[in-house]
């Protein structure tokens, strides 16, 4: 019996944090309840077996409407109103900015694989060479543009994801676990090319 | 980073040309002055699609049009090059 009361006032608890949070709060919650952690598959899986309600912008949205309603009873309506939306609008903003960056991360991701599986041929081709005419002025800079591009492309993408994280949701991840992954090996399999090089020339 | 700079760092000083070699610091400064565009790009992107679906059709298409604009800028760009 006590043990049942203590979960009621526990539950109730919640229920009152979860309706005094602001936008940012209650997006940060949704990152850490059911978004981290996740591949881009296993989120996708586990939205479809949920029901439309369940979608995180209605519902986290609705989350918000509820804190700001509940925080500004008695006021002027049309204020409540003006509010209401401002909160949801944001709330539905920060939602999205979450699904757009991990979005962009995987769209490009498969073209960046490619790139570089170019790149380490082309690096497997010169550095294999015997002829040190082919290793001319044109090949060098050919390289150094096409090596800049991808490294600026990949770390630039990095360097974005980790200033929207910091600046919009105080720094908690934002990326699904495929989506960071992805960039990792990304960056990890460059190293490669260095050793390649070496033994090649050696 | 600092591997597949040194890759290519390897093969400009084997060709006798270090002063193709990367300059890290420009790197760096390079990497972050896309960074900055990349994420500001992302957030319009963002911002843009929530306008629209609360009806503020104008606020979406001003958000979204100075990169669209810049897009097409570059690939005409791209397009007088070749």
């Amino acid at each position: 019996m006590r043990t049942r009361i203590a979960q009621m006032v526990k539950q109730k608890r919640l229920i009152r944090i979860e309706t005094s949070l602001t936008p940012k709060q209650a997006v940060i919650l949704w990152l850490r309840q059911e978004h981290q952690g996740k591949t881009s598959g296993n989120y996708a899986r586990w939205l479809i077996e949920r029901p439309p309600s369940a979608s995180p912008r209605p519902r986290v949205g609705k989350q918000v409407v509820d804190a700001i309603r509940a925080a500004m009873k008695g006021q002027d309506s049309e204020r409540i109103q003006r509010a209401i939306r401002q909160g949801h609008m944001h709330t539905d903003f920060l939602i999205l900015l979450v699904n757009k960056m991990n979005w962009i991360i995987l769209d490009g991701s498969q073209v960046r694989w490619l790139k570089i599986a170019f790149l380490h041929e082309r690096i497997q081709n010169i550095g294999c060479s015997d002829d040190d005419e082919d290793v001319g002025e044109d090949v060098v800079n050919e390289w150094v543009a096409f090596v800049r591009g991808i490294a600026i492309d990949l770390f630039s993408l990095e360097a974005a994801s980790d200033r929207i994280r910091d600046r919009f949701f105080d720094g908690e991840c934002i990326l699904l676990k495929d989506t960071s992954e992805e960039l990792t090996r990304q960056k990890e399999i460059d190293a490669t090319h260095d050793g390649c090089l070496r033994s090649c020339r050696n | 980073m600092q591997h597949m700079m040194d890759a290519y760092d390897h093969v400009a000083t084997d060709a006798g040309r270090s002063d193709l070699a990367s300059d890290p610091k420009k790197f760096q400064e390079t990497v972050s002055a896309v960074a900055s565009k990349k994420a500001d790009y992302i957030v319009a992107l963002a911002k843009s699609k929530m306008l629209e679906d609360f009806g503020e059709h104008e606020a979406a298409d001003a958000t979204i049009k100075p990169y669209f604009l810049e897009s097409l800028d570059e690939k005409s760009a791209i397009e007088r090059i070749t």
